[in-house]
């Protein structure tokens, strides 16, 4: 797979405190690459970096396999990206900001801003001032300007921020299109692990400015489960439940209010929940209801790999 | 490049402060000719005296022991009085030299001459008084008696005052000027002959302006260009003025371009391009020397318009006259006036580069704006005091050496100061503010 962001052993420090220790990962063309922290963690200063807007101090960051140091002009031809709010100038209009950011790169016609324009979802707007945007039109712009010139890589912070439950989905569609079938490597920071868990082909987390992980979305959430499916039963006497279960070397917890958590192994789900269903039925152990529960989101993964809930930034 | 330059271009234009900003500036510059024409009344004013104030006059005088200059007074009370002769005759000049000088005879023919107002008479007998008198050369005769001898072959009555007349006097006294100074190289005693020099330059071109019926003429002066009245006075006085619009105007865009963007956030998509940040900064400053050319240019135009609209068109056809040393020659009003102006207007792209310099350093637009306007309306003001002062190092400060017209006649503000130095002063100052804003943008972490 051709890589399409490396980053090598790069330290930074803003002002007296080092934000970024020792960071290396790559992304490759055709994914969409979740990059996920707490906050405080460095992605801003990461994504800072990768778009050239802060200056390497350790390290190398090469895109598309130009040094962005060395090459400044042709690594950044294939990048296009947001960083924090998209801030446009807001006395011309949104076709006027695009011109202008069209002739700034090479190769975008007309035609190109109409299409990008119509993907976003703006036509109907692009004439009006920037000004008059709401937060979402903003974004909708900004991503936009992302996409004029067919960038290779697209580096993106936070791009959900002020669109609708539909601007969600569109931008998700618009991702992973752009990923999976345009060969686009999308790089995505974001708090929202409900969107991350439905987009990302990868994802890497950075803590405390050094990477913690870098795994597949399924590699992520597959191990917190341990390869097991719980169910929840809803049982008219818990504890004999639990040890009806337990004596068939399964682990059950109580779970609420008559309620057990039964792990079933993935893999075996029809056989054991036969047996086991059998059991109860045979020594007349009541249950009115039995449904496997949500597995893990990738929240709770992050939550227990970054080990911070309600702590103080760093 | 051209397509940064357009950006940049684009980002002022479309901005509707931008418009008030010009649309003021033309209501100013407007106004400021609209006084000037207001200010400036009807034609020369002449006194016509009354008899109370001629017996000031006459008292005054005589108090004083003037006898001669009493009896004009006098003259005037008994025979001129409420006869719309103006008090700067040529009536009373003619009793003033004949009271002082003549004999009886001559005395009563001038005082009959200065009654009925025979002014062909007075002027014919002075040039036979110059032709009878044997102590002037022939030259000199012909050149001390033109002026009489155009006036009468002109037929032009001197209490009707047209410009001929005016020329003609100015003439005659640069005339005698030359003579007397003359006298004083003969003898070995002359001090200055750049006083020669300039005396003969003028008779040179007032003999010219009658000669080619020159009515309106700029000259050079000791201290500068003088321009004559109506529109390329007008001009004239109100360059300054334009300039200073001019610089504001800049100033203010200049202190805005970088810093703007850092303040609304645009910067960062800026900088996300293909582009590397140096030459991001250079369209922006090439934008603004494009601009300040266009807005000075426009600020001379529209200033010049304006005045001839106001001054409707009064002394447009002028010439500029100036004696090379052998000949009198015609040169264009237009480029004198402008050439001024455009060498002031190097202090403008000095303050527009100072406030761009604030303006990326600090990125601040107030701070760039104001610190700048400062310095343009107080840098000379401080030089200037710096210079009586004797503080000599003022000299290598940027404010001394932005009125390139003055340096040039000579009149720079500390002594030696050549527009070689000058330019050499202002060009490290500018390669400074360019140094230190283009580092400052270039290593920005935004």
């Amino acid at each position: 797979m051709e890589t399409a962001i490396r980053l090598e052993h790069v330290n930074k420090h803003l002002g007296k405190k080092q934000v970024l220790k020792d960071l290396s990962f790559e992304t490759y063309i055709g994914e969409v690459f979740g990059f996920l922290g707490p906050n405080g963690a460095g992605k801003t200063t990461t994504i800072k970096l990768l778009v050239g807007l802060l200056s390497m101090e350790e390290g190398n960051i090469s895109i598309c396999g130009k040094d962005i140091t060395g090459e400044f002009e042709t690594a950044m031809a294939y990048v296009g990206g947001i960083v924090e709010n998209p801030e446009m100038y807001g006395y011309m209009t949104g076709r006027q900001n695009l011109c202008q950011y069209a002739r700034m790169r090479k190769g975008v016609t007309q035609e190109r801003i109409d299409e990008v324009v119509s993907l976003v979802g703006l036509s109907n707007r692009i004439n009006e001032k920037v000004s008059k945007y709401s937060l979402g039109m903003r974004q909708r712009l900004g991503l936009a300007q992302c996409m004029l010139h067919h960038p290779k890589v697209l580096i993106l912070d936070e791009p959900t921020n002020g669109l609708d439950p539909a601007g969600i989905r569109q931008l998700r569609d618009i991702l992973k299109h752009l990923a999976h079938q345009e060969g686009t490597c999308v790089f995505v920071s974001s708090h929202m692990m409900s969107e991350m868990e439905l987009m990302c082909d990868r994802v890497g987390i950075i803590v405390d400015g050094r990477l913690a992980e870098v795994k597949t979305l399924q590699e992520m959430m597959t191990e917190r489960r341990g390869d097991s499916v719980v169910y929840r039963y809803h049982a008219e006497n818990p504890r004999l439940l639990m040890n009806a279960a337990r004596q068939m070397e399964l682990q059950a917890e109580p779970g609420g209010e008559e309620m057990v958590e039964v792990q079933i192994p993935s893999g075996q789900e029809k056989q054991v929940l036969w047996e086991l269903n059998r059991t109860l039925a045979e020594n007349n152990i009541v249950f009115y209801s039995a449904a496997p529960v949500e597995s893990k989101k990738l929240e709770d993964a992050f939550m227990e790999l970054t080990g911070k809930e309600g702590e103080q930034i760093v | 490049m051209f397509n940064l330059i357009r950006n940049e271009s684009e980002k002022v234009f479309r901005k509707y402060s931008t418009y008030v900003l010009i649309g003021l500036m033309a209501l100013f510059l407007f106004g400021v000719q609209w006084l000037i024409k207001a200010s400036s009344g009807g034609g020369d004013y002449r006194w016509y005296p009354d008899e109370a104030s001629l017996s000031e006059e006459i008292m005054f005088y005589e108090s004083q022991g003037m006898e001669e200059e009493a009896r004009v007074w006098k003259f005037y009370r008994d025979n001129l009085l409420d006869s719309q002769v103006p008090a700067d005759s040529w009536r009373l000049e003619a009793l003033r030299i004949s009271y002082a000088g003549g004999d009886e005879s001559e005395i009563r023919e001038t005082e009959a001459m200065a009654r009925t107002g025979n002014w062909q008479g007075y002027y014919q007998r002075m040039v036979r008084q110059i032709q009878e008198n044997s102590e002037y050369t022939e030259q000199d005769k012909e050149m001390m008696s033109y002026p009489y001898r155009y006036l009468l072959e002109h037929q032009l009555d001197p209490d009707d005052r047209p410009w001929q007349w005016d020329v003609a006097m100015q003439y005659q006294s640069n005339v005698g000027t030359v003579m007397a100074l003359q006298k004083l190289e003969a003898s070995g005693n002359l001090t200055d002959s750049a006083e020669l020099e300039k005396a003969r330059a003028d008779a040179e071109v007032a003999r010219y302006r009658l000669e080619n019926d020159v009515e309106y003429v700029a000259v050079k002066g000791e201290y500068g260009y003088r321009y004559p009245r109506g529109v390329w006075d007008a001009v004239d006085s109100t360059s300054s003025i334009i300039l200073i619009l001019s610089s504001v105007f800049l100033l203010i865009i200049a202190g805005g371009c970088v810093s703007r963007e850092f303040s609304s956030g645009t910067i960062k998509f800026l900088l996300i391009n293909p582009v590397k940040r140096q030459k991001i900064f250079w369209s922006k400053y090439l934008m603004m020397l494009a601009l300040s050319a266009v807005t000075l240019i426009a600020g001379f135009l529209l200033n010049l318009g304006a005045a001839v609209l106001i001054q409707g068109g009064q002394g447009l056809q002028a010439t500029y006259l100036f004696f090379d040393g052998s000949a009198v020659r015609e040169g264009s009003v237009l480029l004198i006036c402008a050439g001024q102006y455009f060498a002031g207007a190097v202090s403008a792209i000095v303050m527009m580069s100072l406030s761009f310099m604030i303006s990326s350093v600090l990125r601040s637009s107030a701070v760039a704006i104001g610190i700048s306007i400062t310095c343009l309306l107080v840098g000379s003001m401080v030089v200037e005091f710096m210079a009586e002062l004797q503080i000599d190092w003022g000299r290598y400060l940027i404010f001394a050496n932005t009125g390139l017209a003055e340096i040039m006649q000579g009149n720079s503000k500390f002594a030696h100061q050549s527009l070689g130095f000058a330019l050499i002063v202002l060009a490290l100052h500018m390669a400074a503010f360019l140094w230190i804003a283009r580092d400052g943008f270039v290593k920005k972490e935004v």
